[in-house]
């Protein structure tokens, strides 16, 4: 209960302050954005748009004295749902398909200020507001994110004039044409929010681990055995870990951000990383990039363009000892 | 006291002709103000009207063109045919007349998905109101693209099997546990994943490759 005050008191703080700050600055608002969709309760309908499919999708996001609490369902068609608390995600992809689950790693219940003040001194984005709309019967304020190279996304962002909380989202590519669109058609905030949409429709089912090594987190400064020599202008690395019991295990995870958009860096043993091809994949915004180099396998993912995570995967190399 | 109805009775169809001939400016005045009446006070009807809206607004491009092969230029032309198939007594369409609601309107929209192939160019009515478009979605170009292409060419994990996207999903959700992205778009990092979900091809018969379901209903 005293974590929960703690963070009630915080947003209300930082939700103050935020009003009598700038409210119409942009950089405030997307700060805004990042403090309510993690730290507020909501629960709403949404249509999303990409990639030639249309969906209607159900999250429920509950903060509760038992920590964070999420679930993200598809509408129609075959099931398929994220659930996410203080143990992990779990997700199902299919009637037929096993529960998979992933251990929680580091799960920021805040965001990382100092990663987000990148995008304010590097240049790498524009910010620009735009006029309101009504969306769910809220007023939506439009926030543009440009991006200033073909490296990242831009982005547009509708945000609830009260709390910052999203209503509609557009992922925009380098011409600035979209490539996905997401939009509320229903939006519940705090105490309207039934708890009773949490309930998974999978929880007897047997688990799956997702194989992916949990490690422990090093210093972004230390010296990592495979390290990317090529970056996008703006990005640095924020994140890195690797298996503390297994040092004979060249598993290594970082992330790499510029503060809006950022990718991972995975380099796994080939022999463990069955189960994936080489090259150049998309799933849905998302760009995958593989390649093998001595006997490990290299591995960049994220919601960037996909010159991006292929320019950073060809750089990879082994750092000599 | 809150006099909001909860009722989450599925709307029969008589309402969403209602809701739809509202739109269309074709109801009379005191039908109007019932409609409004109910719209202030059945969240069901609420929502159904956001979502004819959205629709609405995709059908007329007033945001911005969706670029991934035009995909709101095929609703529109899907409309047309569906359109030019009614009975010949069926007065006009004036943005889309549901025969069961939204649900309707999502397929018709998905019809026009699956109907045109990506590689296929758009209609020549695309073409004739790309002008017109380019104005509605207030010019988004940055600054400084160039021509970066990658080296590869991408292969779409929707309709691969089931190891493979499942790997990726490990990769992905990973990257948004300890990234950050999970705070800072919350839910919305984990949107593709569900939505690839549908359409994986089946590791014992990888021939068995079957289109995602995507919609309500299926375009009767």
């Amino acid at each position: 209960m005293k974590q929960m005050t703690v963070r009630v008191i915080a947003v209300l703080l930082f939700g103050v302050s935020l009003h009598g700050w700038a409210g119409d600055d942009a950089q405030i608002w997307l700060e805004r954005m990042g403090t309510a969709m993690s730290q507020m309760s909501y629960q709403g309908t949404f249509i999303y748009i990409a990639d030639d499919r249309m969906e209607t999708m159900r999250i429920t996001h509950i903060i509760d004295e038992h920590g964070t609490h999420e679930r993200l369902a598809s509408v129609s068609g075959p099931r398929r749902e994220v659930v996410r608390d203080q143990s992990g995600v779990k997700w199902v992809s299919g009637e037929s398909q096993a529960v998979i689950a992933d251990p929680v790693v580091n799960w920021p219940m805040f965001l990382d200020q100092s990663v987000l003040g990148l995008s304010n001194h590097s240049g790498n984005y524009q910010f620009k507001m735009r006029d309101q709309k009504r969306i769910a019967e809220r007023t939506g304020q439009r926030l543009d994110i440009i991006a200033n190279d073909a490296y990242r996304y831009g982005y547009s962002l509708w945000l609830e004039a009260g709390s910052g909380l999203l209503l509609q989202w557009q992922l925009n590519d380098q011409n600035g044409a979209i490539l996905a669109k997401l939009v509320f058609t229903e939006l519940k905030i705090g105490s309207e929010v039934d708890k009773s949409e949490l309930k998974d429709g999978y929880s007897k089912m047997p688990e799956v681990a997702s194989g992916l090594p949990v490690g422990a987190s090093i210093p972004v400064s230390e010296s990592t055995q495979w390290q990317a020599h090529w970056l996008p202008p703006g990005f640095r690395m924020t994140v890195n870990r690797a298996p503390s019991q297994d040092p004979g295990n060249p598993f290594q995870h970082q992330v790499y951000s510029d503060g809006i958009a950022s990718v991972s860096l995975y380099v796994e043993l080939l022999e463990q990383a069955s189960g994936f091809g080489l090259g150049l994949h998309e799933l849905g915004t998302s760009h995958i990039f593989s390649r093998q180099t001595h006997d490990v396998l290299v591995t960049v993912v994220g919601d960037v363009p996909a010159i991006t995570v292929e320019k950073i995967a060809q750089s990879v190399s082994q750092n000599q000892p | 006291m809150n006099t909001e109805s909860k009722n989450t009775e599925p709307m029969n169809t008589e309402s969403r002709e209602n809701l739809s001939s509202f739109m269309d400016g074709e109801v009379d005045k005191s039908a109007g103000s019932f409609l409004v009446r109910r719209l202030a006070n059945d969240q069901s009807l609420r929502s159904t009207w956001d979502r004819y809206h959205v629709i609405r607004d995709c059908l007329r491009q007033q945001d911005a063109p969706l670029v991934q092969d035009d995909l709101c230029s095929r609703v529109r032309q899907a409309i047309d045919l569906e359109d030019s198939q009614q009975a010949p007594g069926k007065k006009h369409m004036a943005w889309i007349r549901p025969m069961a609601g939204a649900a309707i309107a999502a397929s018709v929209a998905m019809l026009a998905i699956l109907s045109v192939g990506p590689d296929q160019q758009a209609g020549p009515e695309a073409a004739a109101l790309a002008p017109t478009l380019a104005i509605q979605a207030e010019p988004f170009v940055s600054p400084n693209m160039g021509n970066l292409v990658p080296a590869s060419q991408p292969v779409n994990l929707a309709g691969q099997r089931v190891t493979e996207q499942e790997k990726a999903k490990a990769y992905l959700l990973r990257h948004y546990q300890v990234s950050g992205d999970g705070a800072r778009q919350g839910f919305v990092a984990l949107v593709p994943i569900v939505v690839t979900g549908g359409s994986v091809l089946p590791e014992d018969n990888p021939a068995d490759l079957q289109p995602a379901e995507d919609v309500d209903l299926p375009l009767q």
